[in-house]
């Protein structure tokens, strides 16, 4: 999907409930856009598991998710300005250039 | 022989393959057809998957898992009387501001979520293990710890010899933990966010 920073699975109550907690860039409506679009069978598996899914493909699919979140009070991140893809890119610039000095101090 | 020992071996992975799909088919039998469609699209990545030698989950060390360097904690707490109330306005003072998780250093996010004012449940993702983690907080936030944490039931206090077997205690762990970039830790990708900008003006520098 490519803008998931973080994503926990976490079964409460004896197996009643999950409890599923994700860090993502940008905005909620095109967040889920991207599920759908890109990993329809995946979301389709894991979240049939909850009572009343209506399937990634129904219209119904977004109001059953907003029914269902509960917003943070606090919210704290480490890194906001950086994106999934920017901290990527960083990690290759960061590589190429312990890469390039050395090669400079060989 | 050789050619012969291993159309042998991948006709035993094959046939352990078949297995596990199968595996996977019978805990779906009962689910939607909507979800056994969906299954059957994916049922050989996840049997794949299922092969791997190594799980990329690790333990965090107590409690909690882990992807590389980065760990999870989830915390499920039972409110105090009147300690919603308390909480909420605290959160409501920080406006935001989180500088003491700054002065933490291993908290890559964090969050907190009231559950029917009777429940918190604070979520976070931190580099490394669980005792150094929570030993962070004691000693660099003790009284926002303290400030914060005693919104709870029973919370014995930072400086308590009880306070980890009760952070324990209300603590549970994710069955599945997922992280994009799990070997970098906070500090790195600071670094690593300067080393960007450098470089930017290193180029525009050249380019003048």
């Amino acid at each position: 999907v490519g803008t998931v920073h973080d994503m926990r699975f976490v079964f409460l109550d004896n197996d009643t409930k999950l409890l599923f907690a994700t860090a993502y860039d940008g905005d909620w409506d095109a967040y889920i856009d991207d599920f759908a679009t890109k990993i329809p069978n995946a979301m389709d598996l894991l979240f049939c598991n909850a009572e009343g899914w209506p399937g990634i493909r129904s219209p119904k699919v977004k109001d059953w998710i907003v029914e269902h979140q509960i917003s943070a009070d606090a919210w704290y991140v480490a890194s906001p300005n950086l994106t999934v893809a920017e901290t990527r890119r960083l990690e290759r610039i960061g590589k190429a250039l312990d890469e390039f000095l050395d090669k400079v101090s060989e | 022989m050789t050619t012969q020992t291993a159309t042998a071996n991948r006709s035993k992975q094959d046939s352990a393959t078949e297995q596990k799909i199968q595996k996977i088919r019978d805990v779906f039998a009962d689910a939607p057809q909507m979800a056994k469609t969906a299954l059957e699209n994916r049922v050989r990545d996840l049997a794949s998957h299922m092969s791997e030698s190594r799980s990329r989950m690790e333990s965090a060390g107590r409690t909690g898992s882990r992807q590389g360097t980065v760990s999870e904690l989830t915390l499920i707490l039972p409110f105090a009387p009147d300690g919603a109330r308390r909480l909420r306005a605290l959160l409501q003072a920080q406006n935001g501001n989180f500088d003491d998780a700054d002065k933490v250093g291993t908290v890559h996010d964090m969050r907190f979520v009231f559950l029917d004012d009777t429940k918190l449940l604070f979520a976070t993702a931190y580099d490394g293990d669980w005792d150094a983690y929570i030993d962070d907080f004691a000693t660099k936030i003790p009284d926002i710890m303290d400030i914060a944490f005693s919104a709870f039931e029973g919370w014995p206090g930072i400086h308590s010899p009880e306070v980890k077997d009760w952070i324990a205690k209300h603590q549970v762990t994710a069955e599945g933990w997922y992280v994009a970039n799990p070997n970098l830790t906070v500090a790195e990708t600071r670094r690593l966010g300067r080393v960007g900008k450098a470089l930017d003006e290193f180029l525009d520098k050249v380019s003048e």
